[in-house]
This record gives C-alpha cells, sequence and structure tokens, in this order.
C-alpha cells in the first residue's frame, strides 16, 4: 500500500494537539470541499483531508498510525508483523494479509472491527442523461459504479459493480430517485447505504421542459396570425391540428392538453402534462416586388402604433 | 468491464420518488440524513422544515425535501457544523432549489431564435 504522510496532508505538526487537527481540518475543508472548491483536484484532496482527520483525531487510530514509522509520501510499504499483532490484538479482530488493501481502508477496517457497532454502507450519487423521448416511454440504463465490498474476514475492497434500473416514463429533469439499500453494504449489521439517481433530460432540437410540461415555439407568419388558420404542430405522441384564431399576437401561449410528459400513478388523476406552443411572428427574409408593395399598401392605410405607450408624457422625467 | 452484463436489476418496490407525491417518515428522514430526532425536531419548530399536513402522531416529511436535508447533513459532517449552521445551510439550498426551478421554468419559456 501506498504512504500517505497525514500530518503534512493537514499542515500540522506530528505532536499537533487535536484541536489545531481539528482547526486545520475545517480551514481546508472549506477550502477544498468539492461544492465550493474550483480547483480541478479538490475531490481528490477532500477525500484526503477527511481520511487523515478521521485518523487522526482518534487517539487510538493516530497512535495506531504514528507507529507505522516513517515514510516518504506515496512511498509502497507494509505494516510490519508486529504492528499487525499489536493493533489487530488491541482493535479486535484477527491478525490479517495486508495485500490489495489501501492505507484508508487498513484504518476504516480497525474502526469498525474496534467498535463492533453496526456501520451503515456508503450511500453513492449518480446523474444519468436520458433523451426526452426516454422520459416520454420509459427506458432502462445501466449503471456503473465502484462498490465496496466486504470479504469474510471484514476487510472492504472496491468492485466494479453493475446496476439496470428503469427509469418510469414521466421521469423529468432534475428528478431524483433514491434506491434503497442498494448503496454500498452495511458492516456489523448495519444497514446498507443507499443510491440516489437524478435524472437529466438532454437539451432537445424542437422542445423546452419544465416538469410535465413541454414548450415549443411556434413560428406564424403575420397573416396567419391575423387572419386565422389551421397549423400542423409535432408532440412526442405525433402530429396535431392547432387551430389559430383570428387576431392572435405573438408570444401567445397555446395551450395543447396533455400533450406534454406523462405522470406517474402517484400524481393522482392528473395524467400528463401539457404542452404549451407559444407564438413567434416571423416574416419572409426575402421579399418579393409584389410582397413588399402589399407592405407599403398596408403600411400607408393602417393606423395601428404599437408604440404608443411610448408616449413622452408617460415617461418619468 | 465493458462486456459485463447488468449483475443486478433493480427492485423498484424499494425505489421512491423523490417529489411532492411522496412522504418519507421522520424516522427515514433521521436514517437518510444524519440528524438525530432532536435536530429535526428543531428544524421544525424553526420553520425550516414543515411537515406534511396530513401528519398524525409522528411527522412526516415531503420526499421533495430528502436531498436538502440529506446535503445539509453530510455538509455538518464534512465541516464539523453546528446545530445553527446546519439550520443556515438548509434555509440556502431550499432558496436555491426555488430558484433553480424559477430559472427552468422561464428558459423553458424564452423562445429560442432560428434564422429561416
Amino acid at each position: 500500500m501506498k504512504y500517505k504522510d497525514y500530518y503534512a496532508i493537514l499542515g500540522v505538526e506530528r505532536a499537533a494537539s487535536v484541536a489545531t487537527i481539528k482547526k486545520a481540518y475545517r480551514t481546508l475543508a472549506r477550502k477544498y470541499h468539492p461544492d465550493v472548491s474550483k480547483d480541478p483536484d479538490g475531490e481528490a484532496k477532500f477525500k484526503d483531508l477527511a481520511e487523515a482527520y478521521q485518523t487522526l483525531k482518534d487517539a487510538d487510530k493516530r497512535a495506531a498510525y504514528d507507529q507505522l514509522g516513517p515514510h516518504a509520501a506515496g512511498q509502497d510499504f507494509a505494516p510490519s508483523r508486529d504492528w499487525g499483532e499489536t493493533f489487530h490484538r488491541e482493535f479486535g479482530g484477527e491478525q490479517q494479509s495486508f495485500d490489495g488493501i489501501d492505507l484508508s481502508d487498513l484504518f476504516a477496517n480497525l474502526g469498525r472491527q474496534r467498535a463492533a457497532q453496526p456501520v451503515t454502507g456508503e450511500d453513492f450519487e449518480v446523474t444519468t442523461t436520458i433523451q426526452l423521448e426516454d422520459a416520454f416511454t420509459g427506458r432502462e440504463v445501466t449503471l456503473n459504479l465502484n462498490m465496496p465490498v466486504f470479504d469474510n474476514a471484514g476487510r472492504v475492497r472496491r468492485e466494479a459493480k453493475q446496476f439496470m434500473v428503469v427509469v418510469p416514463k414521466g421521469a423529468t429533469q432534475g428528478q431524483r430517485l433514491r434506491l434503497r439499500g442498494k448503496g454500498g453494504p452495511g458492516a456489523n449489521g448495519g444497514r446498507n447505504g443507499d443510491l440516489y439517481l437524478t435524472i437529466k433530460i438532454a437539451a432537445h432540437a424542437l422542445y423546452r421542459f419544465d416538469g410535465h410540461d413541454l414548450y415549443i415555439d411556434l413560428p406564424l407568419t403575420p397573416w396567419e396570425a391575423s387572419l386565422g388558420c389551421v397549423v400542423e404542430v409535432p408532440t412526442l405522441g405525433g402530429m396535431v391540428n392547432l387551430k389559430i384564431a383570428p387576431g392572435t399576437i405573438a408570444g401567445q401561449q397555446l395551450r395543447l392538453a396533455k400533450r406534454g410528459l406523462p405522470m406517474s400513478p402517484s400524481h393522482g388523476e392528473l395524467k400528463s402534462g401539457d404542452l404549451f406552443a407559444i407564438v413567434t411572428l416571423v416574416m419572409p427574409p426575402v421579399l418579393s416586388n409584389a410582397e413588399s408593395a402589399l407592405l407599403k399598401q398596408l403600411a400607408d392605410i393602417s393606423t395601428f402604433d404599437p408604440r404608443k405607450h411610448f408616449d413622452q408624457e408617460n415617461v418619468c422625467a | 468491464m465493458p462486456n459485463a452484463m447488468p449483475n443486478s436489476i433493480v427492485d423498484h418496490r424499494n425505489t421512491m420518488w423523490l417529489d411532492p407525491s411522496q412522504f418519507v417518515t421522520l424516522a427515514e428522514l433521521m436514517q437518510i440524513s444524519g440528524f438525530t430526532e432532536h435536530d429535526i425536531r428543531d428544524f421544525v419548530d424553526i420553520g425550516v422544515l414543515v411537515p406534511a399536513a396530513s401528519s398524525a402522531v409522528q411527522p412526516e416529511f415531503s420526499a421533495a425535501c430528502v436531498m436538502t436535508v440529506r446535503k445539509a447533513g453530510q455538509l455538518k459532517a464534512d465541516l464539523d457544523l453546528d446545530q445553527n449552521a446546519s439550520v443556515l445551510v438548509i434555509t440556502l439550498l431550499e432558496q436555491i432549489r426555488s430558484m433553480e426551478c424559477d430559472m427552468g421554468r422561464l428558459r423553458a419559456l424564452l423562445p429560442v431564435f432560428r434564422r429561416l
């Protein structure tokens, strides 16, 4: 196993008091916590900090660590036979081989044997990205996790494991699923940890989404909006005809009921979200001479002023 | 590994969507977050956690609060926070969650400019 200098990680002397160690941990933890650190190595540094703190704040574990003797950081080493006999006797459990375990697991194992208290398994948080169409129909996703596994002697190792989870239809952006007991195994009779799955829905070329509701931009020409018409609108369940009433304006939201994402049965009688078509008015990028002439004619005869509210009297000085 | 067969298909009787349509008991929330019963009742008394209206003797909470309370529990453990700090953390996390919902809603309403 590779040696880690826990004192150097925390930036304290080997004779530092518990209070000094605690203060050093708090300062560095705030700096490297994964939720705030912009350091690309922040998460790994935080993990090392937490590991160092958990060992050095415990008098017995600290004593065991100190007895490993001085080594260079990163150096390959193995605890002596005497060390193994002494500390496994003190903490309980049998002398074990140190093959295939690392320093963090070594002290975690010691703590587990000494405490003989139920230890809850590790929780895992995973994000999976699905397509909007998958949220509409539901799909299976495969998760790959590095799970801790205990052998008969209670030693922990990491093994790659795959889980298949069915994401039911109606999943929404950011929705979270808790899978009880599907995290790391517990120890000493402790419960297994949980797996938390966060759903992300990939951006869609046509639709935007908010919860179970979908939004689509509906481009209309000014004459379609003014005179009214029927247009085809794509939904996740196929094309539908939408009647545009005369006098429809830009920005208006036209509701296509129950054409959004389906809801789970726990939502009661509501079965689906809605699809909202947001009207945008679009002019042809290039006008023919005849089209230009007609528009000029309209401009000459119309008295409509869309900027009437810009009247100076209504503007504060 | 890429060719490994999935070695577990999750039984959905043990799954729960963490949204307002689902509820967790006080005991479950303690288990998930690491907070004690005293801590959680303290959060309720202060008003940062609101039990579900249908609660009977033992309070139940909307599953939507699970991730917030769990995160607060993690930060308490990681950064050695006291109860006052945990209250502040829960308050701020809820504000962030609410703002993220509002932003998602506003983004959905914004039209996308397309050059035809």
